[in-house]
């Protein structure tokens, strides 16, 4: 026990109890993910006896796969519509924001940035369930449906770009912009042509972050569905695990995370890339304002 | 002489900050927050004023639909009179489940935080050449759906699923064992499982950021490891622990979905079921939403002040 | 045409809701106050008093106590078709390059027949399925939704959608399988005579399914087989129906109780002393899905409605006649009650497709596509006249030794039937199931 202890609280030693616990976690976090991609291959309806292979849930079951069920079909679409919608809303509103706070140090700021920061802590139920009851009540011109799903999803992903660049902003500090309009740029053309440059990367970041949160999401979009081209690939999941599970939801599901993971790769790389670019110019000197 | 762009080469005169900061007129900057504030304050602050006056409503007699009251002079408090009466005593149908709820919670964010602090640690501090992929493998729950993780579980833990086939090949069980047969232990482990990526995100943020040097000064100055451990690294975290057993146990209050899927009996339900089933049920819609009300009371202490807290300590960091 | 708001109420609406409104209590923070000295509140404060009198514009016939007529086998309701919502004219062309939208139960219509439909009219079926009753109704009543048919629907919820004007008047021009195909007790019901706003859908039991192969005891052999519950259900593996009416009234039958439609708070409340009972004994689920749980071995016990033993077999392999599962009726037994029902199949007012939902009910009442549907998909026995018990059993959904899931005509002289409950009533037998729910 001391040993173990003294492991832990070594930074100098060789903790060895600390990699059985870095292993220990992957492993536990991994194998159930591959336990469900294997099953979607399963030819019989069960997902907890492997009997053989095949591609019956993808392409072949007449009814129930991914292929020939129009209700997967129609969560995948509204799934990604919803997750692509929700970053093009929440991104540019939240980025915005996120400047408007940082340089603006009025009362409504701090009010604003404090219910923001309340909506992203508060439990998603309670979001979900009282935009179900405004959507029903006061705004029921919108209604329940796509529109309702999207301005649900926004609300709650709307802090992740506000933090993201407001750190960003902190980090670069103003000099940059200062010394543009120094030389002679207008306030708009510094924040076009300097300022927005610099926060790419992490505008990048949180749009990421935003499809990802949206991508997965499920109270919200439950809670303001209206009907089968409004559910998505959570709320099939969750329907068909609860009463009749088939190995079509695996298939799904690992669909979406083989989609996902693409994204996030792509997504680290062009990160990577433009804080390379933007290294080199910052070095080079700043970019002259035409 | 070469044609350069206008304003460069000659020499500008340094401006005053006042002067710099007139640069911009008085509304660019509001404007830019505008947007997102008037999104809240209709999506958000609204929101909530709309499940006030359907609580404190009444509901349509012949649709059976909440009537909400939209002038708080004329709100009636039956149904949160109702819902917290229900609470509080103990004969109550939301009095069980309401501690429950409350015990579920307290185990999960525990049992995160055991498992998610040593991780973070050896994330943060010993993962060395491995750092960038064992991170990836971290963050991979944040974009693989959560209904996938716990459908795959349901998959493992069913009577003929791997688990059992594993203890009985082991010889430690000679029955399958009924995970899902409505145990307590498997929906909190359920949400340990879902929920412990993000207490291991804030620790991983807050002990990353402890300077070696911190520790190389605590043990030249004759500490041993555990006291460096006890008296830096552990206080050094503590805002991390706030963050982590906040951001990792406030969602689960709001769960219904996991107990739905790895328990669904009586015993093992929790407030956020209620409150799901009672918005489908139109006579009951009002106690739903006194229940949200409720929970967000409950709540609000624990919000407000992480919220006060995170703001201090950036503040610190930046001074 | 969009739903009307629901706030923009039509003047009698308007009148029927200022009148209940009176009879409810004015705000007070005292009554939360109040709360905290004895034990938990039984019932909110102040509940809306039903509009009495001989006036019901809605429809004639049945029984008081609420806003609308009670249908009841001794007094039927005929309702009225209103002046702002007629049935279609007769002879319109169905609507084309259009999406003909369906809300049903899961697994409560067969696929390969609405894609027939679809093809056959050129236009696209689409599906949206509900868990639960109340959900579906939750969902219509809301007014947030756009579909055409309402598929599944309970007699027992028909008198609130139709008084609430969520159901259209059907024109009978359209469906004229209704009469040459479908049982005639069935053609003038007593909820809905004329058949005006409903037809009828899936008939059923209500009764016990269990796995032989765990459960052993003689259930058929019982005197009361509802006794089974109590005395030899298995912990962890007993499932229950998860609505207040289907459960509370599992406890009636057992006691020999044939009013399962009844008001008195005694009688609900022994119903659910009972239930808590198998409860507390057997950590039960609450749920309808043992077409899927029973034959994997989730559940050995489910109260069952027959229907869903033949739904089973959509899940089973092909061949498999299933030996290991058995299902009774505990109605069959001499000197015990059991349940029989039918539900119903409606158009939605402001349907977008009225015709092309018309000619739909029309298709599905055709008795090849009603035995299409219950033999290869749903399980549940549509009355047509030529779908018989003889023709039925040695069928893939009827092996030998489910023969009892088969509902006869006659079975419904003497099983009972769960009917609408007024507002009050049903909060009382809602507020006892959510009660067993919340284990207290």
């Amino acid at each position: 026990m001391s040993r173990v202890r003294s492991a832990l609280s070594n930074p100098w030693g060789r903790p060895r109890f600390l990699w059985v616990i870095g292993i220990g976690y992957v492993v536990w976090t991994t194998i159930p993910i591959v336990h469900a991609v294997l099953f979607s291959f399963n030819e019989t309806r069960s997902i907890s006896t492997f009997t053989g292979f095949s591609l019956r849930w993808w392409l072949s079951d007449p009814d129930d796969s991914l292929l020939q069920d129009p209700a997967i079909r129609h969560a995948i679409v509204q799934t990604l519509k919803l997750a692509s919608l929700t970053t093009l809303l929440a991104v540019p509103v939240g980025v915005a924001f996120a400047l408007g706070l940082d340089r603006w140090r009025g009362r409504t700021a701090t009010t604003t940035n404090f219910v923001m920061m309340f909506s992203f802590i508060t439990p998603e139920l309670i979001l979900a369930v009282s935009l179900f009851l405004l959507f029903i009540n006061a705004f029921s011109v919108i209604g329940l449906g796509t529109t309702a799903q999207l301005l649900g999803l926004t609300v709650l992903a709307l802090a992740y770009p506000v933090v993201i660049v407001r750190a960003r902003l902190i980090s670069l500090g103003r000099d940059m912009e200062e010394a543009a309009m120094d030389l002679g740029a207008s306030p708009t053309q510094s924040l076009r042509r300097v300022t927005l440059p610099l926060l790419l990367p992490a505008i990048l970041a949180s749009g990421a972050i935003v499809f990802a949160i949206a991508l997965d999401d499920f109270v919200t979009v439950q809670q303001l569905a209206q009907d089968a081209p409004t559910a998505t690939v959570s709320m099939y999941i969750y329907g068909t695990a609860r009463g009749a599970p088939t190995p079509a939801a695996n298939a799904v599901g690992t669909l979406m995370l083989s989609a996902s993971t693409l994204i996030i790769v792509l997504a680290y790389v062009f990160y990577r890339r433009s804080v390379r670019k933007q290294g080199t110019q910052v070095a080079a000197g700043v970019e002259l304002p035409a | 002489m070469s044609e350069a762009a206008p304003g460069v080469g000659r020499p500008r005169p340094r401006r005053s900050a006042a002067v710099r900061a007139a640069w911009f007129p008085r509304w660019f900057w509001p404007a830019f927050a505008t947007p997102a504030a008037l999104f809240l304050l209709v999506f958000f602050v609204f929101a909530f004023y709309v499940t006030l006056a359907v609580t404190f409503g009444g509901i349509d007699p012949i649709l059976q639909t909440p009537d909400p009251q939209w002038n708080p002079a004329r709100w009636n408090t039956d149904a949160l009179a109702f819902t917290f009466s229900n609470i509080t005593h103990s004969d109550g149908i939301y009095h069980a489940s309401f501690l429950r709820t409350i015990a579920y919670v307290a185990t999960a964010t525990f049992l995160c935080l055991v498992i998610g602090y040593p991780f973070a640690y050896f994330l943060a501090r010993h993962a060395g050449r491995w750092r960038g992929l064992f991170l990836a493998l971290f963050l991979a729950p944040f974009w693989i759906s959560y209904m996938l993780r716990m459908t795959a579980w349901i998959g493992l833990l069913e009577d003929d699923g791997l688990v059992n086939r594993a203890l009985q090949g082991l010889g430690l069980t000679s029955a399958p064992i009924g995970f899902l047969d409505g145990k307590a232990s498997t929906l909190i482990f359920g949400l340990v499982y879902g929920y412990v990526p993000f207490m291991i995100l804030p620790l991983f943020a807050v002990l990353d950021r402890i300077p070696a040097s911190s520790l190389e000064a605590a043990r030249d100055l004759g500490a041993s490891p555990r006291a460096t451990f006890f008296r830096v690294t552990l206080p050094a975290s503590r805002q991390g622990i706030i963050a982590g057993v906040i951001i990792c146990g406030l969602p689960m209050f709001g769960d219904y979905f996991t107990q739905q899927l790895l328990a669904a009996t009586n015993g093992t339900r929790m407030l956020g079921n209620f409150i799901v089933e009672s918005l489908q049920i139109p006579i009951f819609l009002t106690r739903g939403s006194a229940l949200i009300l409720v929970l967000l009371a409950l709540l609000v202490v624990p919000i407000v002040y992480y919220l006060w807290s995170t703001s201090r300590a950036s503040r610190e960091r930046l001074a | 045409m969009p739903e009307q708001p629901m706030w923009r109420g039509l003047s009698r609406r308007e009148f029927l809701r200022r009148s209940a409104m009176a009879g409810i209590a004015v705000p007070s923070l005292a009554a939360i106050l109040a709360a905290c000295g004895s034990g938990a509140q039984e019932t909110e404060g102040g509940g809306a008093t039903a509009a009495t009198g001989a006036q019901n514009p809605y429809g004639t016939g049945g029984i008081g106590g609420a806003p609308y007529p009670l249908a009841r086998l001794d007094a039927p309701v005929t309702w009225n078709i209103l002046d702002d919502n007629p049935p279609i004219a007769s002879g319109l062309a169905p609507e084309t390059d259009t999406t003909l939208k369906i809300f049903n139960w899961n697994y409560y219509l067969s696929k390969s027949l609405m894609r027939q439909f679809g093809e056959q009219h050129g236009v696209t079926v689409e599906l949206t399925t509900f868990d639960d009753m109340v959900e579906g109704i939750a969902k219509v009543t809301s007014g947030q939704t756009d579909f055409d048919l309402f598929f599944g629907v309970q007699i027992y919820t028909i008198g609130r959608l139709i008084a609430g004007g969520f159901l259209q008047p059907l024109n009978l021009d359209y469906v004229p399988n209704l009469a040459a195909n479908v049982w005639d007790q069935l053609h003038s019901p007593f909820y809905d005579t004329e058949s005006r706003y409903t037809v009828p859908y899936s008939i059923w039991n209500t009764g016990i399914m269990w796995r032989n192969d765990f459960v052993t005891a003689d259930i058929a052999g019982l005197a009361n087989p509802y006794d089974v519950f109590w005395t030899d259900a298995p912990p962890d593996k007993t499932h229950l129906l998860n609505n207040s009416r289907d459960l509370l009234s599992l406890a009636m039958f057992r006691q020999g109780q044939t009013d399962v439609n009844t008001d008195d708070p005694a009688v609900i409340e022994a119903a659910k002393a009972q239930i808590a009972e198998v409860v507390a004994a057997t950590n039960a689920h609450f749920d309808h899905n043992d077409y899927a749980d029973v034959p994997r071995g989730r559940a050995y016990l489910h109260q069952s409605w027959s229907g869903n033993v033949g739904s089973a077999f959509y899940f089973l392999p092909e061949g498999d006649t299933a030996p290991n599962i058995s299902y009774y009726w505990p109605g069959s037994t001499e000197g015990i009650p059991g349940n029989v029902d039918n539900d119903t199949v409606t158009i939605l007012k402001g349907a977008k497709n009225p015709v092309l939902a018309h000619l739909f009910i029309d298709f599905i009442l055709d008795t090849a596509n009603a035995t299409t549907n219950y033999t290869t998909y749903t399980g549940y026995q549509q009355p047509m006249k030529d779908i018989t018990p003889e023709s039925m059993v040695g069928s893939a959904v009827v092996p030998e030794h489910l023969a009892s899931t088969v509902v006869r005509e006659e079975d419904f002289a003497t099983g009972y039937r769960l009917l609408e409950l007024a507002p009050a009533v049903e909060a009382l037998w809602e507020g006892a199931y959510q009660e067993i729910l919340a284990g207290v």
